[in-house]
Order: C-alpha cells, then structure tokens, then sequence
C-alpha cells in the first residue's frame, strides 16, 4: 500500500458537526454501507469529549468501538478514511438512498391516501384476519402474520 | 419498483414490472399512462413467468401498445380500447381469463380466490376507480394497474403492499375489477 501524508489525518470535514453526526451514525446504521471507509472518522470522533463523541459512543457501545479500532493495524489504513473524496462519495450515497426510501415511502402513502376506507373494506379486513385464512394469509406479507395491535387515541 | 427512461426500455427484455416510464415528450420529461404502463407489465411478467424468451425488448412491446392504444392528451384511455386490445392481442391467446368483482362477492370467496392466485404466481391486471382525495366513489374506472405475488409478498405496479391496502382497492368502489391470468394448459387430442 502506498503510504499517504500524515497531514490527511487532519483533513479538514467541512460539514456541520450536527449535521456530520447524523449522518455518520445513519451510514452506520444502514446495512449496505462501508463501514470501513468511515471507519477513521467515527474512531477520531468517538474520543473526542464533544457532544458528537458522545452521541456516536451512545449509538455504537464502547465495546464495539474497542473491536473495531482493533481491525486497524496501522495509521495508513485509518488515514484512508480521512479523505474528503471518500466522504463525500458516501454521503453522496446516503443522501440518494435517503431520496429513494422517501420517495417510496411518499408513494405508498399517496397509494394508501387514494382509496378510503368502506364498510365492505372493514368487513373484508376481518375475514382476512379470521383463523380460516391463517394457512394462506401465512404464505404473505408479515403484515398478516399477526393483527395488529390496537393504537392508542 | 424502478423508474426508467423510455430509452432504458431498448435494453429491457424480462425485467417488470416498472413503477414508471419516463418519455421526452415536447423537450419535457413526463411517464406514460397507467394502461400502457400497465399492459406493458402485464405482457413482460406473464412472459416471464411463461418463460418465453422471443427476443422482444420492453421498447418493442410498449410500441405494439401504443400502436393499439391510443393515449389522450390528458394520458387517459378508453377502457373500451383496453379490453379489445386484451381480446384481440394473440399473445394473450396463452391464457385463460377470469374476473373478479370483489365488490360483489363475499369477502371470505374474494380471498381466497385471489390469494391463492397470486400464490400460484398469477398477475392480476386491476381495473380500479382511483378516487380524488375526500370525494366519494362515482363508480368511473380510472386506474389500470398490475397486482402480483413474490416470495410470499404482493406488490401492485411493482410496489410492496400489504393486504389491507389491497383490500381497500379492490372493495372501494363497484367497478373495482381483477382479471386473473392463467396459462392455458395443453390440450390432448383423442387420447
């Protein structure tokens, strides 16, 4: 691996700090991220006793961290994921997946909002919950796998 | 649930069903209508799940349509035009149709119909009457779409829905109607 300068440790983030705190702990959460491209970023900010050191040492556990840091042999690996380019390739990313999960999840409620609900629908809502549908309603959606529970007024 | 170009569609052969067809119409981007749409869906998923491999692109399949079908300048089409292109279209020829008005059945018969339908893996082409919001039903079909059935979910034009909401489609207004296709299967002769 070709070594990379040390001052890249230091490369400067120009994103605010709420809104760089946020979306490193979502590009933790999400499952198909690179963890690792964040990976130094995440590490340096959890030592920091800043409120985002605290929220992502809330969010991650200490003991992960702990594991995590010890992937890192050494500082040319963790000096990768300090590149600007790198970050903001990933939050290029996040932002186009938040657009799409919003996108999609405006549709179903537009879909949902199209068509009201009518005395048939409710009476066919409880066939579809009875105990001779349990076979079949099984083999869907886990929406039917259990009736929901009733929410509170 | 994809939205593509109406360019992607020249590399699309089996790839349905798309939530929308983005055309370039007078320098501005706009989808196509619902029917087309829907029959595109309709005609690529029952090949698929024919597996007919005819080397048709999706391109070639929406041209066969709209040739068909006339689309108005609002995008709406006549539901006359749409059941004559299903009677006269040979490729539906393979399958044998049933309708469902759920609105005028008992729901317990409507589902289990249509579940187990879409659980042999049999598309459902909806004629529904999409309603404006807070206005009651005036029983004018508007809407075409596609509902089917993978891996134990339904989808409707390629988006994940549960059954309640399918359940509200289908039993909202009188002309809600599904047509079931099933692949005819092959006749014996004298034997």
């Amino acid at each position: 691996m070709t070594a990379l300068p040390a001052n890249l440790i230091k490369c400067d983030i120009r994103i605010r700090q709420k809104d760089q705190t946020r979306m490193i702990t979502q590009l933790l959460m999400a499952d198909e991220i690179n963890f690792e491209a964040i990976e130094g970023v995440v590490l340096q900010k959890c030592r920091n006793k800043t409120k985002m050191g605290r929220t992502l040492r809330k969010h991650l556990g200490l003991s992960r961290i702990n594991r995590k840091k010890s992937i890192y042999k050494n500082k040319e690996e963790i000096t990768m994921s300090y590149t600007q380019k790198n970050l903001n390739s990933l939050l290029d990313e996040l932002n186009h997946r938040q657009a799409m999960q919003t996108k999609e999840i405006d549709e179903l409620k537009h879909l949902k909002s199209l068509f009201q609900e009518t005395e048939k629908a409710k009476a066919a809502k409880e066939v579809a919950w009875s105990d001779d549908l349990k076979d079949i309603r099984q083999k869907f959606s886990n929406y039917f796998c259990q009736k929901p529970e009733e929410q509170e007024v | 649930m994809k939205v593509i170009t109406w360019e992607e569609l020249k590399t699309k052969t089996n790839e349905a069903p798309f939530y929308g067809v983005v055309k370039s119409r007078d320098d501005r981007n706009r989808a196509i209508g619902c029917g087309p749409l829907a029959f595109l869906n309709l005609i690529l998923m029952l090949k698929k799940r024919l597996g007919t491999i005819d080397g048709k692109t999706a391109y070639d399949v929406v041209f066969q349509i709209l040739d068909f079908i006339e689309e108005k300048q609002n995008l709406s089409i006549s539901f006359q035009d749409a059941m004559e292109f299903l009677d006269k279209n040979p490729f539906f020829n393979s399958f044998r149709i049933l309708f469902l008005n759920p609105n005028g059945m008992v729901p317990e018969v409507f589902f289990q119909i249509a579940l187990r339908r879409l659980e042999k893996g049999e598309v459902a082409l909806l004629i529904a009457e999409a309603p404006s919001r807070g206005e009651k039903a005036k029983g004018f079909a508007n809407h075409l779409a596609i509902i089917h059935s993978e891996d134990g979910d339904v989808f409707l034009d390629g988006l994940k829905i549960d059954l309640e909401t399918l359940i509200k489609i289908a039993y909202f207004s009188s002309v809600n109607s599904l047509l079931f296709f099933t692949k005819n299967s092959k006749v014996n002769h004298g034997t």
